[in-house]
């Protein structure tokens, strides 16, 4: 056996460890039952289920971001499915029919718009899923016969778990749905779809010279941002008590692009990260009153440009640095 | 038939500020290669600039110049923003995505805060004067609108024509590695072209508040607007453009004029949509480099 | 490892394509069969990459056929995509390592074990089977990285590996993907001389176990050591084809390998170069106008130049000779500025440092690139005013205008044409024209007359010496021996980015041309220096 190189330094592995899939659930759990523990306030608890929610639409966004890389501006559209098919079904037919009606809508309209918009380059793909986005606005604000228009449908219900009530009871099932989305991602990040996924992103030629169909992981990846979308997008009209345009505007769909960008993409802790500070934060600092959209917009602007990999990217020079000390 | 006369030009007039909506896009994408999620925002800048040089007394004049330096400046400091850390590195596609919409999201609440969220007219010119069609009377400020955005137009061409800094823009829109074998600083060359969309984009704005009021959240359906007309043309064609612009801004007005608000509203995304997944290159153009897979 | 596919042999028939007017590939018939490496070299533009684009299916044919015989089956593969002709267990390696930066070497190489569509799902999802299955593709992919030797590094960041371990890791896919038809490009470029024996060990290995490979490389010792046939292309066609040592021997290849070069005529120079003002071979050593010390140059991480140096005075000619591969035109951009390079490089006695290519031009150099980088969408004299602009401004547009007029009477009639309308010849001396406009003081051309018809060679020589007569320095990268003998004063000889010979052009004759061009590479064992 030849070998290149003198003498390999001590053995290393930077794969991602197969236990995260059931750590990180484990993790969310745990942390899930410790908030209720410590009972934070009203606000608190509903602002951190609001957070929760959002990590759950954003965890299939990190991976079509992190993992395919593709950028959309539109996944309103699918926040918007699963809000109102919520909305409209949740009281009549139960909660799981309602979560499921909206997945599958989100589902057919993501493979539908996957299959013929994911072709396009980067750029004008995000100018299409603007056009998408921009079109659910319409359809929600227009199609008072279902949606109610502006006024929003009321009254809807929300999921009742283990005898609570009120927010604990939207916040544990959210931190329920949390785990199992990361699950999911987790066991994708390792099996073979995610991989082709990942390499689909950073070299197509070579992708598809492996035998991997690019276009193909593209709508799945899309697909899967549309499901978990939609699950967000009921918790969210959950604990708004109603399902209203405005939540599922283009600001919304901002949002979610922002989640897994400031936070890293693909990290498995993007989601969570990423929702805390574009949801919570705003929350926080409401001492800089209108300011903190425009720190917003600036944080956004500045890490895309000078720190694309995120808090990630920070975390990851602390654990070096703090591994070089040590070692 | 006066009716389709009325909304005809009507129409046109509003077409014309898509034209140029989507002429700002055009510039800098043909510049560059890239496009800017904030051009919706540089409109209501330039829009809102004029209203409050004009409502503090100084004229219709003195607001549109005063629109056009402060855009102007935004333009230069975005198209620093833009090209300076990319120096070294590769332009990603993204980063220019995501960070234009970190840049229009910045700039949308700066407007609200700084001229608040209600809608804004501008007093036109030629406020009172109308154009008679039979029995309707068609405001005279969308023949403005309509000349104005040719002066725009031809001020765009003749600079890129028949200046030294347009030859060299054109040089980097054919190739960049070309241009850069020739000389050129690119650098400084993409600084020009998202100044000269962000003038083409603060004129526009300009005009088209004195037909549609504006508020800082008009610049997402307003860039919605610029980006369905410039897909028409194909993104890299200035008169495409502008034939978009008009298209849309005719197919809007006849829309609301004859339909109903919501297919008007639905006009725009769903032209860019069907044009983009029918032909990606647009209807006039090329299919350059639109598709990947 | 999964059961082992049959082997088979890929056959092209009648390939073509072309890309708008520039046909690459033109009627090419090729056979790759089990156990068996066909050599495949080529001057640049000769259309090597672009074949291995038909046979892999990264481009569609136009015309011609391939196909996939396995036995008594026929698979047609001229409208199957890449990754259909995968699957069929054609594998390619691209001229760079196409790895995941971010992942493990081993990650990489997991990416190459097939998994069915369902059971690949069911691992998605995260099911008890899945643990199974991953632990079956690490211990393949783990296999096959000590088949390559890097089992140690298996859990390292591919970023953080050599150039050639990358290179093992992408071979080390292959071998876990069971691939029977191996279409390599130029896998050898940049690689160190270890690494270059562990690849060409592993493909020899391949070989045997009865894989069908084709090579396409510039290096000839690999060649020479692998290659169980050689093709020739040239022009987008098969210039020769047979047994190795044959082929490189036969005269038609020697003579369009090397360059239109009438080396037989030992010594008498291209009659038909037009009268020049002064004799050429008059030695004018003027003050020193470029100076080079010690340059190399990068692409990326990897020296594609090593350590050349070189002067040229006012009013001489340095040619810049060698095969493909050799860097060339590497060191003119290098010294263009717009490639990475280290090492020092004055124009004038002006030291350049890391000035900006801008800043360059404007101190008076002048870099004339291959052909079709005049700017296709603006006009002759558009084109000729944006040279005029970025150069020195020592003259006036109109003066540096005449003058080439003077030169290129032609080009100025079509003034107001699209650059991209024009001929070959008319591109070339447009290409010329704009480094005049920019009055320097050292022109760099690159390949000034590749494709041209012979007949416009001379004008070529006379412009050239018309541009030395007027003290301007002039370095050339040519092809064409007879062109460098009629228009340079010095010439310098290289190899895999390094130089091999340098002296003045009365010295460089037949014999030192078949070393520089066909001669052994500077990086291979001693018995390989035998062959030339």
């Amino acid at each position: 056996m030849t070998t290149i190189a003198p003498a390999a330094p001590a053995r290393r592995d930077v794969s991602p460890a197969r236990h995260w899939r059931w750590t990180q659930p484990g993790l969310l759990l745990t942390g899930g039952a410790l908030v209720l523990l410590i009972d934070p306030g009203p606000f608190d608890l509903r602002v951190i289920t609001l957070v929760v929610a959002y990590a759950v639409a954003a965890t299939g966004f990190n991976v079509l971001v992190g993992f395919a890389g593709i950028v959309s501006i539109g996944n309103s559209v699918f926040l918007a499915a699963g809000g109102y098919a919520w909305a409209l079904l949740a009281t009549s037919y139960g909660p799981l029919v309602a979560l499921l009606a909206g997945v599958v809508l989100a589902a057919v309209i993501a493979a539908l718009a996957g299959v013929l918009l994911l072709r396009l380059r980067a750029y004008y793909f995000a100018v299409a899923t603007l056009a998408l986005g921009t079109l659910g606005t319409v359809v929600v604000r227009n199609w008072t016969a279902v949606t109610n228009g502006d006024a929003g449908i009321t009254n809807v219900g929300y999921i009742k778990v283990f005898g609570l009530s009120g927010v604990p009871s939207i916040f544990v099932a959210a931190v329920v749905l949390l785990a199992l989305v990361s699950f999911l991602q987790e066991a994708l990040r390792t099996s073979p779809v995610g991989q082709a996924m990942i390499i689909g992103r950073y070299d197509p030629p070579a992708a598809e010279g492996i035998g991997v169909s690019v276009a193909y992981t593209r709508v799945v990846a899309f697909v899967l941002s549309a499901v978990t979308a939609a699950l967000g997008g009921a918790l969210i009209a959950q604990l708004a008590g109603g399902a209203f345009p405005d939540q599922f505007a283009t600001t919304s769909a901002i949002s979610l692009l922002v989640i897994p960008i400031i936070a890293g993409r693909g990290w498995r802790w993007a989601p969570l990260v990423g929702a805390a500070i574009v949801i919570a934060l705003p929350e926080y600092l409401r001492f800089l009153a209108e300011y903190r959209l425009v720190v917003y917009g600036a944080a956004v602007v500045l890490v895309a440009l000078f720190l694309p990999g995120g808090v990630h990217q920070v975390v990851r020079a602390v654990a070096e640095r703090l591994g070089r000390s040590r070692g | 038939m006066n009716q389709l006369i009325y909304f005809v030009i009507i129409g046109l007039g509003i077409g014309a500020v898509y034209a140029l909506a989507g002429l700002g896009v055009v510039t800098l994408f043909t510049g560059s290669g890239l496009a800017n999620f904030a051009q919706g925002d540089l409109m209501v800048l330039g829009a809102l600039v004029a209203v409050s040089v004009t409502s503090a007394g100084h004229g219709y004049v003195a607001g549109l110049l005063a629109a056009v330096a402060v855009v102007a400046v935004a333009g230069v400091l975005l198209g620093a923003l833009f090209t300076l850390p990319m120096r070294h590195r590769r332009m990603d596609v993204d980063v220019v995505i995501i960070g234009t919409l970190g840049v229009a999201t910045t700039m949308t609440t700066l407007a609200g805060i700084w001229w608040g969220r209600q809608p804004q007219r501008l007093d036109s010119p030629l406020a009172g004067v109308f154009v008679p069609v039979g029995e309707m009377r068609v405001p005279a400020h969308y023949v403005l609108l309509l000349v104005g955005a040719a002066v725009v137009f031809g001020l765009v061409r003749w600079f890129h024509r028949r200046t030294d800094i347009g030859l060299q823009l054109r040089a980097v829109a054919s190739s960049v590695p070309a241009a850069r074998d020739a000389g050129v600083r690119i650098g400084r060359m993409l600084v020009v072209a998202w100044t000269i969309a962000a003038l083409v984009g603060g004129v526009a704005g300009v005009l088209v508040a004195s037909v549609l009021p504006i508020a800082p959240e008009s610049a997402l359906p307003l860039g919605v607007n610029g980006f369905a007309a410039a897909i028409i043309g194909g993104l890299a064609n200035p008169a495409g453009a502008v034939l978009g612009g008009l298209v849309v801004g005719l197919a809007e007005t006849l829309a609301g004029g004859y339909l109903n608000d919501t297919v008007r509203q639905s006009v725009a995304p769903l032209v860019l949509l069907v044009v983009l997944v029918l032909r990606p290159g647009g209807l006039l153009g090329r299919a350059r480099g639109a598709r990947t897979v | 490892m999964a059961e082992r596919r049959p082997a088979g042999t890929l056959v092209g028939r009648g390939l073509s394509v072309s890309f708008g007017p520039l046909t690459a590939v033109d009627g090419v018939d090729i056979e790759i069969g089990p156990g068996e490496c066909v050599g495949v070299i080529g001057p640049n533009g000769a259309g090597k990459s672009t074949l291995l684009n038909l046979l892999s299916g990264a481009v569609p044919a136009d015309r011609g056929s391939v196909r996939l015989l396995r036995g008594s089956t026929e698979v047609r593969l001229d409208r199957a995509a890449a990754r259909v002709r995968a699957r069929h267990g054609i594998a390619r390696l691209f001229q760079t390592a196409r790895l995941v930066p971010d992942w493990s070497a081993r990650e990489n190489v997991e990416l190459g074990v097939r998994t069915a569509g369902p059971a690949a799902w069911l691992e998605a999802l995260g099911l008890p089977t899945s643990k199974r299955r991953a632990a079956h593709r690490a211990r393949a992919a783990e296999e096959a990285l000590a088949r390559v030797g890097l089992v140690e590094r298996a859990g390292f960041r591919s970023a953080e590996l050599s150039l050639g371990q990358q290179r093992l890791v992408e071979l080390a896919r292959i071998l876990v993907a069971d691939a029977r038809i191996l279409l390599l490009d130029e896998p050898f470029a940049g690689l160190s001389r270890s690494a270059r024996e562990v690849v060409a060990g592993l493909v020899a290995q391949l070989r045997d176990e009865g894989v069908g490979i084709l090579l396409v490389e510039h290096d000839l010792s690999q060649i020479r050591k692998l290659a169980d046939r050689l093709v020739v292309m040239d022009h987008g066609r098969v210039l020769a084809a047979g047994p190795v040592e044959e082929t490189l021997a036969d005269p038609e290849v020697v003579k369009r390998y090397i360059g239109d070069v009438e080396l037989e005529i030992g010594g008498a120079l291209e009659e038909p170069a037009a009268p020049a003002p002064q004799p050429v071979a008059e030695q004018r050593s003027g003050p020193p106008m470029l100076q080079v010390r010690d340059l190399r140059v990068f692409y990326g991480p990897v020296a594609a130049v090593d350590g050349v140096s070189f002067d040229v005075a006012a009013g001489e000619g340095l040619g810049l000779v060698g095969p493909n591969g050799a860097g060339k035109s590497t060191i003119l951009r290098g010294v263009a500025g717009l490639l990475r390079a280290s090492g020092d490089v004055e124009l004038a006695e002006q030291p350049l440092g890391s000035l900006a290519t801008p800043d360059r031009y404007r101190r008076g150099l002048a870099f004339v690139p291959q052909t079709l980088t005049a700017v296709v969408d603006l006009t002759v004299e558009e084109n000729l005013r944006l040279s005029w602009l970025t150069g020195t401004r020592a003259d006036r547009f109109a003066e540096a205008l005449d003058r080439v007029g003077e030169l290129f009477p032609e080009v100025l009639d079509r003034r107001s044409e699209q650059a991209g309308a024009l001929s070959g010849g008319q591109r070339q001396m447009l290409a010329i024209g704009r480094a005049l406009m920019a009055s320097p003081r050292t022109v760099l051309l690159d390949e000034p007359t590749a494709g041209l018809a012979p007949g416009l060679v001379p004008i070529f020589a006379d412009a050239l010496a018309r541009l030395r007569a007027t003290g301007v320095a002039v370095v050339v990268v040519e092809h064409n021996l007879g062109l460098v003998r009629a228009a340079c004063t010095h010439v310098l000889g290289l190899q895999a980015g390094r130089p091999v010979w340098h002296g003045p052009t009365e010295r460089f004759d037949a014999a030192v041309a078949h070393e520089v061009f066909l001669g052994a590479q500077p990086d291979t064992t001693q018995e390989e220096q035998v062959h030339s």
